[in-house]
């Protein structure tokens, strides 16, 4: 029939399947995130093999809970394993593989919208997440709320990118979350955005601290965002 | 930990392209259409346990079309969904190459466009409808009865009557095929 030959297929484009995704994950966030002084009470769960994705199946075998009894916030931090995974393959975004150092952060930003954590600590004070990351990496990351420009803190993470700790800061705006990767730097770089599958990744460094900036808002709200930590910065 | 997220990438995303699809014909808007997928994909995510062992994709594009009929009702369109064989109306539409409200398109562009996709686009919502989700996203009598929440009878009813207006423009000397 000729509507099946020739009628156009529209299709969803990379931002607009990143941006639902992002919804998905907050919805998920906010339903079933135990903050982290809870997470230690936790039931033991065995694993589970009903998925018939490949994921579930993957990490079953490694799965293993957390016992109540292990004391300290490193282990209270996940119950999920500390797998290394390849490029999260997400059914929304292209196959094409992610290059370069963005595109390691874009997999590491959906992967934690995806599977998780989001968050190791749920936070929108500035003062309870900066001294979070004592004892879990040799850096303090700076922290600012931009909750007055219309990006809250909703806490952080810690990720590992190519073998290293990173500490991820999380932000909202609407329906959107913002990772920002903050790692130790030697030389000042200045502010460049790319689109990175859907994904606006904007990076600088100010020559103590590197920032990478992964979120699936348009250019001009990226913007936005690093103006605004710029302008917090400055009055720190 | 994050269950919920998993299942919807199994189960969902991959007919979020098919959803759009369908929001993007039945609303005749590309922003309309990112809004009303967004809704519809939540909505899923939502309640993704009632789907248990059924079929995800007509599930999913039902719940699509839900969101896009509300939108429409919601901009005063009933006149469209009733799909009233008012012969004025649909030459109005027609003459116009297209309904007003589909910015994507400007008439002096109508020569360029896709004469199958302009042919469509004429259609009433409630014909369109089944003409995308039979003939773009191959589903069956059954499914598209699902979808629409009409009986299958209806369905036929439809998709005969639209294959007939499309013919019919088609083969209109308007077009020039």
């Amino acid at each position: 029939m000729l509507v099946q030959q020739q009628a156009t297929r529209h299709q969803a484009g990379d931002r607009l399947k990143a941006q639902i995704h992002t919804a998905v994950a907050m919805s998920e966030a906010r339903t079933d995130r135990q903050p982290e002084v809870e997470v230690s009470a936790l039931p033991r769960k065995p694993a589970r093999n009903k998925a018939k994705t490949g994921w579930r199946a993957v990490l079953a075998p490694y799965w293993s809970p957390v016992p109540a009894a292990v004391a300290g916030f490193a282990l209270g931090v996940t119950l999920c394993v500390a797998l290394l995974l390849p490029v999260y393959q997400d059914h929304g975004l292209d196959a094409v593989p992610l290059t370069g150092y963005s595109g390691l952060l874009v997999s590491d930003h959906v992967r934690a919208l995806g599977k998780g954590p989001l968050l190791d600590v749920i936070s929108t004070d500035r003062h309870t997440v900066k001294p979070w990351f004592q004892g879990k990496l040799d850096y303090a990351p700076p922290v600012i709320d931009l909750a007055p420009a219309g990006f809250p803190l909703a806490g952080a993470r810690i990720d590992k990118v190519q073998g290293q700790d990173v500490a991820v800061l999380v932000f909202r705006h609407g329906g959107h979350l913002v990772s920002l990767y903050v790692s130790p730097a030697t030389k000042k770089e200045d502010l460049t955005f790319k689109m990175v599958h859907g994904f606006q990744v904007g990076h600088w460094s100010n020559g103590s601290m590197s920032f990478w900036v992964v979120a699936d808002m348009d250019s001009h709200e990226s913007t936005r965002f690093v103006s605004a930590w710029f302008e917090a910065e400055a009055r720190l | 930990m994050a269950n919920g997220t998993r299942s919807f990438d199994t189960l969902i995303a991959p007919w979020l392209d098919a959803g759009y699809n369908l929001a993007r014909w039945i609303l005749k808007d590309e922003t309309a259409a990112d809004d009303a997928l967004q809704d519809a994909a939540l909505r899923a995510y939502r309640y993704l346990d009632s789907l248990r062992g059924d079929d995800p994709k007509p599930w999913f594009l039902g719940i699509v079309r839900n969101v896009c009929r509300t939108h429409l009702k919601r901009h005063h369109e009933l006149r469209e969904i009733q799909g009233l064989e008012d012969a004025e109306i649909e030459q109005h539409q027609w003459h116009q190459g297209l309904s007003v409200e589909d910015p994507a398109v400007d008439l002096s562009r109508r020569d360029e466009m896709n004469k199958v996709d302009m042919a469509l686009q004429s259609l009433s919502a409630d014909l369109r409808e089944v003409v995308v989700l039979r003939e773009l996203e191959g589903l069956s009598y059954a499914e598209i009865a699902q979808v629409t929440e009409v009986p299958i009878g209806t369905v036929m009813s439809r998709l005969a009557r639209a294959r007939t207006r499309l013919r019919s423009i088609l083969l209109s000397p308007e077009l020039g095929s």
